[in-house]
């Protein structure tokens, strides 16, 4: 899938692809790991990350309005997590036909294979060619798609009666001493815990990213300024300097706050994410916030046979 | 039989990359004469990926979507079902592909596309090896060719095994229409694709198209070549409509394989056991075929 995904990106094709998360083998699973499209993330596709099977639906018809502006035509993927969303089943408000095809207007392709006026596509180009400012059309592109994202958002969730935030989705963070920076279906297990620890006068909070392309810079920068410490989990592996989330989530704080940064790895291959192992991880970052040191970086939580979070 | 012209109208303009005496290069141009101004092409990786000019130059008078190697078949599926569903369904769609993104990389985008009964024309171009690349062994090179990939030497490393049967693997998707063509039969050719346009569904072509290059003769002998092919029974010209066999040519004496295989260095190498082991192997694949066509013209 890897190659024909750059050249839907390439063409500018403005595909929306629903894409079920799974753990990538060996050994064979088919549960939820972010690790199948975090892979994906320089593909030049927009990703969507969604909690439940409303934000599916919804992030669907948005991604197309989105997709097919002429100042954007990047192809979207809407994520779903494996198994938690695609193979369960959950009561959704489908909108009108009529008012989806209102909101969508005509679908007006910028490119067409049309005999009466024929013109290549995806030739063969020379180093000194147009290859590198393609390229740098499509980097403004992603940047032009935050704008859109905003307003198509926005126009949605006033005809369709929603409640979306464009990119990131934050829960009790305005005063939170710590937030945890998830994608995904951990997002409404997290936010339970929330609640649960603010009963017990435990100021956590959760920032739900929604949009990982184009990345969220400047609302992860103003989260920043809320709060003392962050801890970024993620359902995915990267051989690098920690995963994807908080690798990149930690690179646009660099130079803008000053507040400790771990990432928990965990839930991978579909290992439960229970309310009670969050828990731990929310009082671990409480520990960080309050010292301002980080123990380790990078985490792995939920091991077999690790006590410390067992 | 009425006398057949080569239309005049020309789709492949001057101005190509391609090799001196291209074989591949005369094969588009017969095939855009035939199916004409209302064609969209698909291409993916292969000779003819390079063969219209780098951007923006293009030598081509009619769409053409470039495609990554594996995805031939599934590409012209989506332009098809694109143009049925805006009512243009009397634009051909034609994926024109190399062996290797056919017989290897693309076989299982053409299976599915062959299955699924779109209205395509596939054209596999053969060159018999990865010619674009430097002359890989691929999947259609045929029995006791030299390639970089199978270059001899003293353990005589060259392709023993048999060349693929595109065609016949094509037969047995029970699609209506599939041919074999060659450049030294340009109305052979443009009469099968004349034929196979008032057909609907998948029509696959497979065309030989002698490579100078890659085949190791001199660039003025292609057409010579690819007569020889025939001549020899080595490429056998037939079509398969609605299963039904009609062989194209039956050469009445056919000619020993021996004067095809040395006009090209890439078989230079052979010795005679050898070269008698690929003449029984022409001559068996000959019977099979003439049985084919008898057996399926019977059931009448």
């Amino acid at each position: 899938m890897h190659e024909v995904l750059m050249w839907a990106s390439g063409a500018r094709l403005p595909i929306v692809m629903s894409v079920v998360n799974r753990a990538m083998a060996p050994p064979w699973s088919v549960w939820t790991d972010q690790l199948d499209t975090m892979a994906e993330r320089d593909s030049g596709w927009i990703q969507v990350y969604t909690q439940n099977n409303q934000e599916v639906l919804d992030s669907i018809i948005m991604s197309y309005k989105i997709a097919e502006k002429h100042n954007i035509l990047m192809p979207t993927m809407v994520i779903e997590d494996a198994f938690i969303l695609s193979h369960t089943s959950e009561g959704v408000d489908v909108p009108d036909q009529k008012d989806v095809d209102d909101f969508l207007g005509e679908y007006n392709p910028a490119f067409k294979l049309d005999p009466d006026e024929p013109a290549g596509f995806g030739s063969l180009i020379m180093p000194e060619g147009p290859y590198m400012e393609f390229r740098y059309k499509m980097a403004l592109a992603m940047e032009e798609a935050r704008k859109e994202i905003k307003k198509v958002v926005e126009e949605y969730n006033e005809k369709f009666n929603r409640n979306y935030s464009p990119f990131i989705e934050e829960y009790r963070t305005e005063d939170a001493d710590a937030v945890m920076v998830v994608l995904g279906t951990i997002g409404s297990t997290a936010k339970d815990v929330v609640d649960r620890m603010r009963e017990k006068g435990k100021k956590v909070g959760v920032a739900r990213v929604r949009y990982f392309r184009p990345f969220p810079m400047d609302e992860m920068r103003a989260l920043a300024k809320k709060t003392d410490m962050i801890g970024v989990v993620d359902r995915s592996y990267s051989f690098g300097p920690g995963a994807d989330l908080y690798a990149e989530t930690k690179s646009v704080l660099y130079g803008h706050a000053n507040i400790p940064v771990k990432n928990y790895v965990m839930g991978l291959g579909g290992r439960d994410i229970t309310p009670q192992i969050l828990e731990k991880v929310f009082n671990d970052m409480l520990t960080i916030a309050k010292e301002g040191v980080v123990d380790r970086e990078v985490e792995w939580v939920g091991l077999q046979g690790d006590e410390r979070w067992s | 039989m009425k006398k057949l012209t080569i239309p005049e109208e020309e789709y492949m303009l001057s101005g190509h990359t391609a090799c001196l005496g291209c074989g591949a290069t005369i094969a588009m141009r017969y095939v855009l004469k035939a199916l004409g101004k209302n064609t969209i092409l698909s291409i993916p990786a292969c000779c003819w990926a390079v063969i219209p000019g780098v951007y923006p130059h293009r030598n081509l008078e009619v769409p053409l979507l470039y495609t990554a190697f594996e995805v031939t078949g599934a590409a012209i599926s989506g332009i098809r079902e694109a143009l049925d569903a805006l009512g243009k369904e009397d634009v051909n769609v034609v994926g024109f592909a190399g062996d290797g993104g056919t017989a290897d990389i693309g076989l299982q985008a053409l299976s599915a596309a062959a299955e699924r009964g779109h209205n395509v024309f596939y054209i596999m171009y053969d060159n018999e090896a990865y010619m674009n690349t430097g002359i890989q062994r691929s999947g259609s090179t045929p029995m006791g060719a030299w390639t970089t990939t199978t270059p001899g030497g003293k353990k005589r490393m060259y392709k023993w095994e048999p060349k693929k049967n595109v065609a016949e693997i094509m037969v047995a998707h029970h699609i209506p229409y599939v041919a074999t063509a060659t450049i030294a039969y340009p109305e052979d050719m443009i009469s099968k694709l004349k034929r196979a346009k008032e057909i609907k569904g998948p029509k696959f072509f497979q065309i030989l198209s002698p490579c100078p290059t890659g085949w190791r003769y001199s660039p003025d002998k292609t057409v010579e070549v690819s007569r020889l092919a025939v001549q020899t029974n080595i490429f056998p010209l037939y079509e398969v409509i609605n299963g039904k066999y009609k062989i194209s040519i039956k050469p009445k004496n056919p000619k020993p394989v021996k004067e095809y295989l040395r006009l090209q260095g890439r078989f230079r190498h052979l010795t005679e056991e050898e070269i008698a082991m690929i003449q029984k192997h022409v001559d068996e694949n000959w019977k099979a075929l003439l049985k084919k066509e008898r057996c399926s013209q019977e059931e009448e």
